[in-house]
């Protein structure tokens, strides 16, 4: 018996400590999606800086400072929280990355290509952070949350990420490795990651869906009157589809829905 | 010199260039020549209807800008007029109005004016034309800076709004085109109506006076069409630069300086060559787009710089 309680005391003990956050770790988020992660593993402890885009939780930017813009940071406050750890998403994000490398920090970029890497991101995010366990953990949930997911059968998909002009979300962004998954084949196959697009190159590809990132259906249909064809996805959160995060499965889920609602009303 | 019958040849050849170009632009894409499917066709033709208006107008506000202002160097970018309108049209989308009907060519009409103003008022007494240049410049700059410190505040449009500077005739809201449009023939019309004036203007200050037009009074409603003119053609395609200083150039080549032929050739002219740039900014990169006041500018800067060593 004491055997047990001890080997108990001692399994809870070097789990304590596996799971604690490395000492003195000031971590800084320099993206809404890494910020999400952070709370999702429970080491929002290490968390002393946000972007103001990082809107989710609720409580992160009551609880944590604010660094500023997603794209143009302060490097001041930055300084100011004298971060151990900066983690950035890279994409448009390139000028704050090198000034902030050059003064010295240690920045870690997560920039996913597509699910399976951002499963890789979180196990790491958790590493970093002491919260490995909790990390494999929201992994697993999230790989078993997309296996319930149904999915679309052979339809395309145009992703907005701005009206006018016209700029697409192309085949080597996240997003569109998402929309493969539940179904959705991205037409916009380019090199660049948002490439302005003609509106005459996206009546004659005919996509079966438009999925709105950057505008409502209203503006769209203003915009762009002569896309009658294609029927149109508006997520009613776009943070959920677009952010690499734990919510992702949310937006996968949204997507499906939104494309098999539309789909019946045909 | 040429006879009326000339002149009236010379006319009807830059009205069939015109309508032949507009052809063109709607026939011509990246697939081949032909008429495309329906929706295609509607676009293509929306947009080269932009180009058509925008270039024509800003091609007779340069006329205007020139024969006032006595300088083969005016045109509405580089008198800020264009940056004035673009202004306008920031502030309205800073106060979240959306970009339609008649309100942001009127708004846009009334800052290029108000531009204007400020940059002879700045280039003082004397109307030189370096100076009306340069102070023109210097308003340019302000003005583009203000409108990135207005849209700073709106992060939605701030893409939309940073590709509006730099020339886009991709607009398909038909109430903004057709007031746009309405205001930009208007003007132009009122120019062509005002070509005697135009010319007694182009004779200078004390000769016109000697020929009974009230100096004054005359530059100032000319000055004001024209920049009423510049903001209607600015609310549909942004700014589009040197269509105004170029049009009224190659022009005069066939037509000379009188206004009553001058004003038609030369918005014939700047109609032409705008539904041509956007035909290449559209298909050059297909299917991406650059931005169609990047090629006008390739176009017009060399023009530029060869008008200022003349």
């Amino acid at each position: 018996m004491r055997i047990l309680i001890f080997l108990s005391a001692f399994v809870i003990a070097s789990g304590c400590s596996r799971h604690k956050a490395p000492e003195g770790l000031r971590v800084v988020s320099l993206s809404p999606g890494i910020t999400e992660i952070i709370y999702a593993i429970g080491a929002q402890d290490a968390l002393y800086g946000i972007t103001s885009h990082c809107t989710w939780p609720p409580e992160a930017l009551r609880e944590k400072e604010s660094v500023g813009d997603f794209s143009f940071p302060s490097m001041e406050k930055i300084a100011g929280i004298r971060p151990s750890l900066i983690l950035a998403a890279g994409d448009g994000q390139g000028k704050a990355i090198s000034h902030l490398t050059n003064a010295g920090y240690n920045v870690r970029v997560f920039h996913p290509a597509d699910i399976s890497e951002l499963f890789r991101h979180i196990i790491e995010i958790g590493r970093l952070t002491g919260k490995e366990k909790k990390a494999s953990e929201l992994v697993a949930d999230m790989k078993k949350d997309i296996r319930s997911i149904p999915k679309v059968k052979n339809k395309s998909v145009f992703i907005e990420v701005c009206p006018q002009p016209l700029i697409a979300a192309s085949d080597k962004t996240f997003l569109s490795s998402v929309c493969e998954i539940i179904g959705l084949k991205n037409i916009a196959v380019f090199k660049d990651s948002y490439p302005g697009v003609n509106a005459e190159w996206l009546i004659r590809q005919k996509p079966d869906f438009i999925l709105l990132t950057g505008s409502s259906e209203e503006e769209f249909r203003a915009l762009h009157p002569y896309i009658k064809n294609a029927k149109l996805l508006r997520p009613s959160d776009i943070d959920i589809i677009v952010r690499p995060g734990p919510r992702i499965t949310r937006g996968m889920r949204e997507i499906y829905y939104l494309a098999e609602d539309a789909e019946k009303k045909q | 010199m040429r006879g009326k019958k000339d002149f009236m040849l010379i006319l009807a050849g830059a009205a069939a260039a015109g309508v032949f170009v507009f052809f063109l632009s709607v026939c011509l894409g990246h697939e081949g020549f032909g008429i495309p499917e329906d929706a295609i066709l509607r676009l293509r033709m929306t947009r080269a209807l932009c180009g058509a208006a925008a270039g024509a107008a800003l091609a007779a506000a340069g006329v205007a800008y020139q024969t006032v202002l006595a300088n083969p160097l005016a045109d509405p970018y580089l008198l800020g007029s264009s940056s004035g309108a673009v202004f306008g049209i920031a502030a309205l989308s800073f106060f979240g109005i959306s970009r339609a009907g008649v309100l942001f060519p009127v708004t846009a009409g009334i800052c290029s004016c108000l531009t204007v103003a400020a940059v002879l008022k700045i280039a003082g007494r004397s109307f030189s034309k370096k100076n009306i240049i340069l102070s023109g410049v210097a308003v340019n700059f302000f003005l583009s800076a203000a409108v990135i410190f207005l849209i700073s505040f709106r992060k939605k449009e701030f893409f939309s709004l940073i590709y509006f500077m730099m020339g886009d005739l991709g607009e398909t809201r038909m109430s903004l085109i057709s007031a746009s449009v309405i205001i930009a023939a208007a003007g132009s019309l009122f120019l062509f109506y005002k070509s005697r004036f135009l010319n007694a203007l182009a004779a200078g200050k004390t000769l016109s006076r000697q020929l009974g037009c009230d100096w004054k009074k005359e530059s100032l409603i000319a000055l004001i069409a024209a920049s009423v003119v510049t903001g209607a053609a600015v609310s549909v395609s942004g700014t589009i630069g040197f269509i105004g200083l170029m049009a009224p150039h190659i022009a005069r080549k066939f037509t000379g300086s009188d206004a009553r032929f001058l004003l038609p050739v030369s918005a014939s002219t700047g109609a032409i060559l705008l539904m041509l740039s956007d035909l290449a900014a559209k298909n050059l990169l297909f299917p991406q787009e650059i931005p169609v006041g990047v090629v006008t500018a390739m176009l017009g800067a060399p023009f530029f710089l060869w008008i200022y060593r003349k």
